[in-house]
């Protein structure tokens, strides 16, 4: 099942004038390494691969709310089935680029993700979700973003996947790369997060986190148990509901 | 971690260990293909309809899955049905020493620890949640527990994403799945002449991560052990390691930002056999973006 895929990562410095002071991680790129070629090699059809100046946050934004985004036009994540981010976050906020385009921050209040073509958004970065309520934190932070627009009202993405607090970067640079063959290979897509982001060594732990939307509170959870690359043709699915997993 | 205490704790980290060949000689197919039926798969006898691409072989079957990850002959066999899979009601309490004594009893009985040591070392939970849009959550519920066991060689644990096996277990208690990221361990290609000294690893660690210590990062932690990669990375030795786990920011980390944690490894043996991690900047062709808005 071929799907079309985009790859954004930020291993660099933040870019003069902004409002972000993250560290630059230069080994972030070789976990978005992994991704794009994985996703090569699975044959799967690249939209962009995009680093630090080029990957921007207007990208992310969604234009009804945000006058600058632009998440609908070719370069925007809702462009592309699956969205692989790896870089910096800033805990139930925002997604942190390397780039100045409208400023750093992808605020996640502004997106409304799925209302095209994304399918699949894996945001590989601290604090997409944060504890220690982490039910309070996905009702608060993604609820808006799943939302829907005019023209798809209460219609969103498949299945987010992000981490609960920090996203530990360092040797472990796979998971981007097992992540992207384990779903080629038909694996569901939260659970295929779950397994290649859960660290299995060392004083810090990994708590990857996937969050999926249904009609109602069981079709979400079936959605995050079994929802595969092969049911993205759907479209955009229903988000009355949300149902999430997480490993901690 | 100032650096006179971690200089003080530089030398009890060091141990008498080698540099071994990782055995790819192996044919693993055969011994899974067992393996998979004590973990319940009824694969009738005769040839199995292996199923694969250049990373893995798969053996589907009932449900199940069975992988053997070429990169590192890794076991991965899950009930596709049960596995990370939420019921809807179930809420699993079990305690670490329940969870590790199942996962050591049931390791054991697969075969999964062969002859090599293997040790308790983690228990994750997987909880789940769920809500009707502008209702408040559902409480969690365990619905898996993960038992990581982690690998020992002349005394030093594994660090990296192998070295380990993991059993899930799902709300019944019965096993849902099992991972075995153990490469075998083959001659020794040579003894450790000597371990490298904290001064030379700090600044292999700056020139890496292109930052300087206290300024920009601070050591929380320094360990040793044998490093073992994950399931879908070559690896032809196993040597040990130094595992730094870093504090990045420093003073110039701006107070809006949270504060991100690395863990940096290095080669810990003077006659090690590098490089352990890939390049900082791995050449990756971008795209031009569409439109210049």
């Amino acid at each position: 099942m071929s799907v079309t895929y985009g790859v954004h990562w930020n291993s660099a410095a933040p870019a003069p004038e902004t409002s972000c002071s993250f560290v630059s991680i230069p080994v972030i790129a070789s976990v978005a390494s992994g991704v794009v070629s994985a996703m090569q090699s699975m044959g799967h059809t690249k939209r962009f691969v995009r680093a630090n100046e080029n990957a921007w946050a207007s990208d992310y934004e969604h234009p009804e709310v945000a006058s600058t985004g632009q998440s609908l036009t070719e370069d925007g994540i809702d462009s592309v089935a699956l969205m692989y981010y790896a870089g910096h976050g800033l805990p139930e906020v925002s997604a942190s680029l390397a780039s100045n385009h409208f400023g750093c921050r992808a605020f996640y209040s502004n997106m409304r993700l799925g209302v095209r073509e994304l399918r699949w958004l894996v945001l590989d970065l601290c604090g997409g979700v944060a504890g220690p309520d982490v039910s309070a934190s996905v009702n608060m932070v993604w609820s808006d973003p799943t939302n829907g627009d005019s023209a798809r009202p209460l219609e969103a993405l498949h299945v987010l996947c992000t981490f609960v607090d920090e996203s530990f970067a360092g040797f472990d640079t796979g998971r981007g790369g097992e992540f992207a063959t384990f779903v080629s290979h038909g694996a569901p897509v939260g659970s295929a997060w779950l397994d290649a982001a859960f660290a299995r060594s060392g004083a810090q732990t990994n708590m990857p986190i996937a969050i999926a939307c249904g009609s109602d509170e069981a079709e979400a959870r079936f959605r995050l148990d079994n929802g595969r690359l092969a049911d993205g043709a759907a479209g955009p699915v229903p988000s009355r509901s949300m149902a999430w997993k997480w490993r901690s | 971690m100032d650096y006179n205490t971690l200089r003080q704790r530089w030398d009890a980290l060091m141990a008498p260990a080698n540099i071994y060949d990782v055995d790819h000689t192996l044919e693993p197919l055969d011994d899974a293909v067992e393996l998979a039926r004590r973990a319940g798969m009824a694969i009738p006898a005769g040839e199995p309809p292996w199923t694969g691409d250049e990373v893995s072989m798969r053996l589907e079957h009932d449900a199940h899955t069975l992988t053997v990850y070429r990169p590192s002959r890794a076991v991965q066999c899950v009930d596709n049905g049960r596995w990370q899979v939420d019921d809807g009601t179930s809420d699993m309490r079990i305690s670490d020493p329940e969870a590790f004594d199942a996962a050591v009893r049931e390791a054991s009985r697969l075969g999964l620890l062969e002859q090599d040591d293997f040790t308790p070392f983690r228990v994750t939970r997987l909880r789940a949640s769920s809500c009707i849009r502008g209702h408040s959550p559902r409480e969690p519920r365990v619905v898996d527990v993960g038992v990581v066991l982690k690998r020992q060689l002349d005394g030093l644990g594994f660090e990296g994403q192998g070295g380990n096996v993991v059993m899930y277990f799902g709300p019944d208690g019965s096993l849902t799945g099992f991972e075995r990221v153990a490469r075998r361990v083959g001659k020794v290609r040579a003894a450790v002449s000597g371990w490298r000294s904290l001064d030379d690893v700090l600044t292999e660690t700056e020139d890496h991560l292109r930052m300087r210590r206290d300024s920009d990062f601070t050591v929380a932690q320094a360990r040793s052990g044998y490093l073992e990669l994950g399931r879908l990375q070559e690896q032809a030795v196993i040597q040990p390691v130094y595992v730094l786990a870093l504090r990045l920011g420093g003073r110039n980390r701006g107070r809006e930002e949270p504060e991100r944690r690395i863990e940096h490894v290095v080669p810990a043996a003077l006659n090690n056999i590098g490089p352990l991690v890939p390049g900082a900047e791995p050449d990756i062709p971008q795209t031009p973006r569409y439109s210049a808005a």
